[in-house]
């Protein structure tokens, strides 16, 4: 009995790393806006793709996850929302690359992530804070736009049971849709070039 | 050990491995599914019926558990799973017009998820069949299955399988779009580029 409440022990204490997903959901960052004709793109180096953060959860333990792969399906939605071409360049946007890959713009992201957990038993993040920072180039490689995105989301135990990695998701989804608000504005620095 | 702290390990032990509801991961849509789809001239399609084939039985392919752990759609059903699957992905490739005549059926012959200790998998399969009327245009069966690392530790063996049985809805529509009879099947031949 000694033994197996050891182990049991053993199990419960460990500091285990858990994998969450931080994307958000899609449809909430649907726009229903004119599409533009415009083409454009966008760059994620490998690096940044691979990229896995691993940081302190609740309970001693810790939450894996990808923050630029995880959140390029809400770039990708924020963008195909407004324009018709949306080509993901392989290399960094020079006015060659722009021009090989037949796009007038390209759109380079930054995410930093923040997550917080107030569990003593429990990992899952309570907080979770995403930050982008999103600027465009024309052809000819000028920073043609740029602007700070950040969102937070919060969640509970009884969130738990729908996703473990729903704070994030929440947060993810509030930057994204004021990136959208802006993308989508009639305003659209992409007009007014 | 004091039998403070035995009792509290006991009631974790036990919290922890209730087996509570688990929902599925909302769908999102992988974008790298529907890029084909957007550069072709293709008519725009409803999404009919989803359900299970009539050759299974119904718990066949609606009744999953992580483990112990029941494991649900966040859509009320896994064939409202796949419909919700299939409609975001069309939705997303602006092909998705729930009043035209060519509509897509799917029959789900087999949904399973399993977490042991070593190896996570999930696989998938279904038969689509796209009609005009009473006109067959492309009746086949697709399979997808995924596979991804588990672990012994219950929560974190849970939360992996929960992160990763979107994929193999995402693999199984992108077998489905990438078959040039159903590309074919929804061709508009009138179209010019």
């Amino acid at each position: 009995m000694k033994i197996l409440g050891a182990i049991v022990s053993l199990f419960l204490l460990a500091g285990c790393a858990h994998a969450i997903n931080i994307t958000p959901n899609l449809r909430a960052l649907t726009a229903n806006t004119e599409i533009l004709k415009t083409p454009v793109g966008y760059y994620l180096s490998p690096a940044d793709r691979d990229k896995q953060v691993s940081q302190p959860s609740g309970g001693g333990d810790s939450v894996t996850y990808y923050p630029y792969k995880e959140l390029e399906p809400a770039l990708q939605k924020v963008l195909y929302e407004r324009f018709k071409v949306v080509h993901a360049l392989s290399s960094p946007p020079t006015e060659r690359v722009l021009a090989e890959g037949k796009v007038d713009y390209a759109f380079i992201p930054e995410f930093i992530t923040e997550n917080y957990s107030t569990g003593v038993l429990t990992w899952p993040p309570t907080k979770f804070i995403v930050k982008c920072s999103m600027r465009a180039v024309d052809k000819t490689g000028t920073v043609v736009w740029s602007k700070q995105y950040e969102g937070t989301g919060e969640a509970t135990s009884s969130d738990w049971k729908q996703d473990f990695g729903i704070a994030a998701k929440r947060a993810a989804e509030s930057a994204f849709k004021s990136f959208a608000q802006d993308i989508n504005s009639p305003n659209v620095f992409i007009l007014k070039h | 050990m004091s039998a403070n702290f035995k009792c509290v390990l006991v009631a974790t032990f036990l919290i922890l491995n209730t087996a509570c509801t688990m929902l599925a991961p909302k769908y999102n849509t992988s974008f790298e599914n529907i890029a084909p789809l957007r550069e072709e001239h293709l008519k725009k399609v409803a999404v009919g019926d989803v359900k299970p084939d009539p050759s299974v039985k119904q718990d066949g392919t609606e009744s999953l558990s992580l483990r112990a752990a029941p494991f649900k759609s966040p859509y009320g059903s896994f064939s409202a799973y796949l419909k919700e699957a299939l409609s975001q992905e069309l939705e997303d490739a602006h092909l998705l017009d729930p009043k035209s005549p060519i509509e897509i059926t799917a029959y789900i012959l087999k949904n399973e998820i399993s977490v042991p200790m070593d190896t996570g998998s999930a696989a998938l399969t279904a038969r689509f069949v796209v009609s005009h009327g009473t006109e067959k245009l492309f009746d086949k069966v697709k399979d997808a299955s995924t596979t991804w690392p588990s672990s012994f530790f219950g929560a974190t063996a849970l939360s992996a399988g929960q992160i990763n049985y979107p994929i193999v809805y995402q693999k199984l529509l992108q077998s489905l779009f990438s078959d040039i009879d159903f590309i074919g099947a929804l061709k508009d031949k009138g179209a010019h580029k």
